[in-house]
């Protein structure tokens, strides 16, 4: 008959779940010595019978605890060594989903579009191949005005033309609206003018915002301008405007910002003006109000209009222009 | 445009320190690009007595000459001028004198005797005097008085001006009133007008409407040169000195912003008449160019010939030269939309068309002849002043209406009707009962708004208050543009990268690959490559890839959702594609690799069809001829062809020396936002899944295998998915898991062995076995 002490020896010695399985039948299996022990304390004289049973009863269960003892710890045993065995190179670099990337200016575009929807604009949209009548007349800029030379377009057959700007859109917008104020409308959309050096593309993005009620001001133009840019840049961006020329807008007024970058203390990027020019503004013109249907002894309106390039430089720390239409797959992947 | 402080200051005697100008100058709107000073290269430059003078030991024109530029300061300069002598004071320039050419002095060695630096002529200075070698300096300075000290530093602004400011403040006077009333000082004034002699026979015109006045006068003049300081600002201003009468008109130019035109009287034929051109009427201009006039062209003529372009350029045969001593000098303003017309045409944008263009002072016609005559006798050049004829009469104000309710309501303030008026007076306008008069230096004011704008320009746009108006009513997107971006979205969730290519491709790039070639083309392109309008995002895919193949891109995966443009000249047409392209060969993979196929395009676009309820259907017929016509497809959308997936032909590939590459082009569909949907509830009984290989007969589509399928496997049928394709020596062989589910019970293994009978039974009817 097996001591506690054997046993114990016995269970060191198994270092395999079967070892341990084997030993079990032999001491408590049917014909395991414990067992065969209790089966024959029948034929032990009477006195001794009850003493033998709980003798080996206790042999017994302190068997099954050492037993089922050994086998945990064989099983943790294994399982660290798994654990061990299955050890990856985790620095490896993860394997990412093959996700696309979206333009920077269509992010920057839509950054804006969703800006000037919270401040309640109708996002509008008009052609590209734009009559000069919309691009041209219609904002103020009859053939004999010089101004119409600060563009520099490109021509189809007449009366055709690549849109210089988004302002079209105004015109449209206005004739849409027959008329009737309040007028709240956003465009965003590809410009064309004939230029290509180092800032600038031919084909460039455009977003104004246009505003027509009765007694709009440039009290006004400053609170939306003013909400639309911390909207975008953050609430610390101050404005200022400087007197300006559009041929649509009269007054015209320059929105500067604070500098993105030192917030208005001056560095390289604000060439240390502490300011940056961003958006241009104004009134809308009287001729521009009447080429929309609208009756400019009644309603007054302004209008402001940003690059959408030159915002995404400025909000990703950018500095080259080119870059973003050049389509280099190795520039894109990094938005 | 620059302008040096000192000629402002002149205008406007009180003005503040040069940096506070500068700054005030941006508040009025004018841009100051830069602030340089006049001169700077000057700063060596001292006065200096010659206390001595020899002959160069080894030249016959050299002196060597010695100086005393103030106390302790000795030098001897090796000149080659005649003049110069003991106790004169010349302009010594020491080494580091920048000369006006760039050009900087150093210690030279002339014939073997040290020379530092030299001593100075006008011209070297860039100035025009006397015809003496050396500048001999009679002012009071002592020697040892730098250049700076004598002249005085004088800073330059380089102003650039928007379109509006040129119109009135291309000039000193111009500037100097939008200062003088920001200052609330004395606005400069026009001198006194020049005397005029009705009918002296000098001119008549003819046109009036053309040209509302018109002064000519009539002046001998004689050699002579403008005071050093007028010389020192027309430098700064970037002008030449040429003679006396040339640097009169151009200082004029800049002073009042009038241009003024100089005849040799020798050459003119009196009188001049103001006349509309004859047609075919031809003439050389000053810069030798021939021009063939037009009726609606303007013409200064007398009794014989063209003698010039009025407001933009004279002719060859009627200017003045250096011997000219006989003058008839032309003050004018003409009408801006005309002189505008004829430059444009004739691509003669001079400085005095843009300014004629923008529009003149009509009330500077004449005091520009009195500053002229008063510039010709300061540089003693004014020998005999001759009678000026004017023909036409001064221009009155327009008026405007005074409505300052409305200035009030346009700026958004609440200032007083009387800080409104005085604000305008400040700038020359003067309120009057109901109306406002627009001074005649201020082309541009047309209507109220302008006057709005003054008055903001004057107050600082500071001073106008912060209102964010509210509007009623949710905000509106574009359905179009909203079905676009979803389109972006998921082509960049499938694995592509968006592009933005240019609209315009090159002529005949799309006819190649079999497209519609683009019926937009540029009349002024930058270049040929991009004059035409794409009428289809292909050839712009196609050239983003070979750009990115020629940059080590070994494979691609990009979009476009892009405008197209089409319909005809008269009729443009613009609507919005999808393009992708996928390169179709291995793509690295750090853990194992996986190869990208026209599937992946295909089911790309089934996947996009599914989310955006389009209802796409992809057939293997019509196919344009830039796709391999084995393994592409068209995509119909109500019963037409919307665009293709699948790989570019060989020849395409091979003409772009690209390796394999599959296309998506997908005209969108007009957008409608469909939720209702066949949604099934999910069983809550096991499926029973049956796999086996099929072998297909060559020339046996997969359709038409599961459109069998389908038909013989009842609704207990609910899945048909292909998985494994392989291609041995018995043909092709599809492996298929198909899946058993009904939604009320579990399924017993002899109903899915009947269905599964009947498909095979059918199958076999077309011809395809179960294969092992």
């Amino acid at each position: 008959m097996v001591t506690r002490d054997e046993a114990r020896t016995l269970l060191d010695a198994a270092t395999t779940v079967q070892a341990v399985e084997d030993l079990r039948v032999l001491w408590l299996g049917k014909k395991g010595q414990v067992t065969e022990a209790l089966r024959s304390l029948g034929k032990l004289p009477p006195d001794q019978r009850k003493p033998e049973g709980q003798r080996l009863n206790a042999l017994r269960l302190d068997l099954e605890e050492a037993l089922a003892e050994r086998l945990r710890e064989l099983e943790e045993r294994d399982r660290a060594a798994r654990v061990k065995a299955e050890t990856l190179d985790m620095t490896l670099p993860g394997r990412r989903p093959p996700t696309g990337k979206l333009h920077p200016v269509t992010l920057v575009r839509r950054q804006l579009e969703s800006a000037m929807t919270r401040l309640g604009f109708d996002l509008v949209y008009g052609p590209e191949i734009e009559s000069e009548w919309y691009n041209f007349e219609a904002l103020n800029m009859p053939a004999s005005h010089p101004a119409r030379e600060m563009h520099d377009t490109f021509y189809l057959p007449p009366p055709f033309v690549l849109r210089t700007h988004t302002s079209p859109v105004q015109i449209r917008a206005m004739q849409d609206a027959g008329g009737r104020p309040p007028l709240w409308v956003a465009t965003t959309g590809f410009t064309y003018r004939r230029d290509d050096d180092a800032t600038h593309t031919p084909q460039f993005m455009q977003m104004e915002g246009l505003v027509i009620d009765q007694g709009i001001s440039m009290a006004d133009l400053k609170g939306v301008v003013v909400a639309v840019i911390r909207e975008v840049f953050g609430p610390h961006a101050e404005i200022r405007l400087r007197p300006s020329f559009f041929p649509f807008t009269e007054p015209s007024a320059e929105v500067d910002m604070t500098c993105v970058l030192c917030r208005g203390t001056g560095c390289r990027v604000c060439k240390f003006t502490g300011w940056l020019e961003i958006l241009g503004s104004g009134l809308v013109h009287p001729h521009v109000l009447r080429s929309g249907g609208f009756d400019p002894d009644q309603v007054s309106g302004f209008a402001f209009g940003w690059g959408i390039e030159r915002v995404t430089l400025l909000l990703y720390g950018l500095d080259d222009l080119r870059l973003l239409y050049q389509n280099d797959i190795r520039y894109l992947e990094q938005f | 445009m620059e302008i040096p402080y000192s000629w402002l200051k002149e205008q406007v005697p009180l003005l503040p320190e040069p940096k506070r100008v500068a700054d005030d100058l941006g508040r009025l709107g004018y841009e100051v690009a830069n602030t340089t000073l006049a001169e700077e290269g000057f700063g060596p430059v001292v006065l200096a007595r010659v206390v001595a003078r020899s002959p160069h030991p080894d030249s016959d024109h050299l002196s060597l000459v010695t100086v005393n530029a103030g106390p302790n300061r000795i030098a001897q300069v090796v000149t080659g001028a005649s003049n110069g002598f003991v106790g004169d004071k010349v302009w010594w320039g020491p080494p580091g004198t920048v000369l006006p050419d760039g050009r900087r002095l150093e210690e030279a060695m002339l014939r073997g005797i040290k020379s530092p630096g030299m001593l100075m002529s006008h011209q070297e200075l860039g100035y025009r005097g006397g015809d003496e070698d050396l500048w001999i300096w009679t002012g009071p300075e002592e020697p040892g008085a730098t250049w700076a000290e004598v002249m005085g530093t004088d800073p330059v602004y380089e102003l650039e001006l928007t379109p509006n400011l040129a119109q009135f403040a291309q000039s000193a006077i111009g500037v100097a009133r939008d200062l003088a009333a920001l200052y609330r000082v004395t606005p400069p004034a026009l001198p006194d007008p020049y005397p005029a002699s009705p009918g002296a026979g000098l001119v008549a015109v003819e046109d009036p409407a053309a040209c509302p006045r018109y002064a000519l006068w009539a002046v001998e003049v004689d050699q002579g040169h403008l005071p050093w300081a007028h010389q020192r600002r027309l430098k700064s201003a970037g002008f030449r000195l040429i003679s006396p009468v040339v640097d009169a008109t151009n200082y004029v130019l800049m002073d009042l912003g009038q241009p003024l035109h100089a005849f040799d009287r020798q050459k003119v034929a009196l009188p001049i008449v103001v006349r509309k051109a004859r047609p075919g009427e031809q003439m050389t201009l000053l810069d030798g160019t021939e021009v063939t006039l037009e009726p609606e062209d303007l013409v200064i003529a007398d009794q014989v010939k063209v003698l010039a372009l009025a407001g933009i350029m004279g002719g060859k045969d009627s200017g003045i030269d250096e011997a000219t001593r006989s003058v008839l000098v032309e003050s004018a303003h003409f009408a801006p939309a005309g002189i505008y017309r004829t430059a444009r045409r004739l691509g003669l944008m001079t400085d005095a068309a843009l300014r004629f263009s923008r529009g003149t002072d009509p009330g500077a016609v004449r005091p520009a002849l009195a500053r002229m005559a008063a510039l010709l006798e300061a540089a003693s050049a004014l020998k005999e002043a001759g009678p000026a004829e004017v023909v036409g009469s001064a221009l009155l104000p327009p008026k405007l209406p005074w409505q300052p309710e409305r200035l009030r309501g346009w700026l958004g303030v609440d200032w007083d009707d009387e800080r409104l008026a005085s604000d305008l007076k400040r700038l020359g306008f003067a309120v009057k009962g109901s109306e406002v008069a627009v001074p005649t230096f201020r082309p541009d004011i047309e209507g109220g708004q302008d006057l709005a704008e003054e008055v903001g320009r004057l107050e600082g746009m500071d001073a106008i208050p912060v209102r964010v108006p509210r509007r009623s009513g949710v905000a509106r997107l574009d359905p179009e543009v909203v079905q676009a971006d979803r389109v972006r979205d998921f082509m960049a969730a499938a694995g592509y990268t968006e592009v933005l290519t240019r609209s315009f491709i090159e002529p005949g790039l799309a006819s190649q690959l079999g497209l519609r070639e683009g019926v937009h083309r540029l009349r002024n392109p930058l270049r040929e490559e991009e004059s035409v309008l794409r009428p289809d995002l292909l050839p712009s895919l196609l050239l983003t890839a070979r750009y990115n193949r020629d940059r080590g891109a070994a494979s691609l995966a990009i979009f476009e959702v892009g405008r197209i443009y089409g319909g005809s000249p008269e009729a443009p047409e613009e609507s919005l594609q999808l393009g992708g392209l996928l390169t179709l060969s291995e793509r690295p993979a750090l853990h194992g690799s996986t190869s990208a196929s026209v599937y992946d395009l295909k089911g790309a676009v089934e996947e996009l069809s599914l989310v955006m309820r389009w209802s796409l259907a992809l057939q293997r017929d019509s196919l344009a001829s830039f796709l391999h016509p084995g393994r592409s497809l068209s995509i119909w959308a109500d019963g037409r062809v919307m665009g293709y997936v699948g790989e570019l032909h060989p020849a395409v590939q091979d003409e772009w020396r690209l390796s394999r590459t599959g296309v998506i082009l997908l005209n969108l569909p007009a957008p409608h936002f469909e939720l209702r949907r066949s949604v099934e509830r999910p069983s809550r009984y096991p499926a029973v899944d049956r796999d086996m290989s099929l072998v297909i007969p060559p020339g046996l589509d997969w359709n038409e295998v599961d459109a069998v399928i389908r038909r013989h496997g009842d609704s207990m049928l609910t899945r048909v998915v292909p998985f494994d394709q392989y291609v041995g020596e018995f043909g092709r062989s599809v492996t298929v898991r198909l899946e058993f589910r009904a939604p009320d019970r579990t399924l017993t293994e002899e109903e899915v062995e009947r269905s599964l009978s009947a498909i095979l039974a059918a199958l076999g009817g077309r011809g395809v076995q179960r294969r092992g």
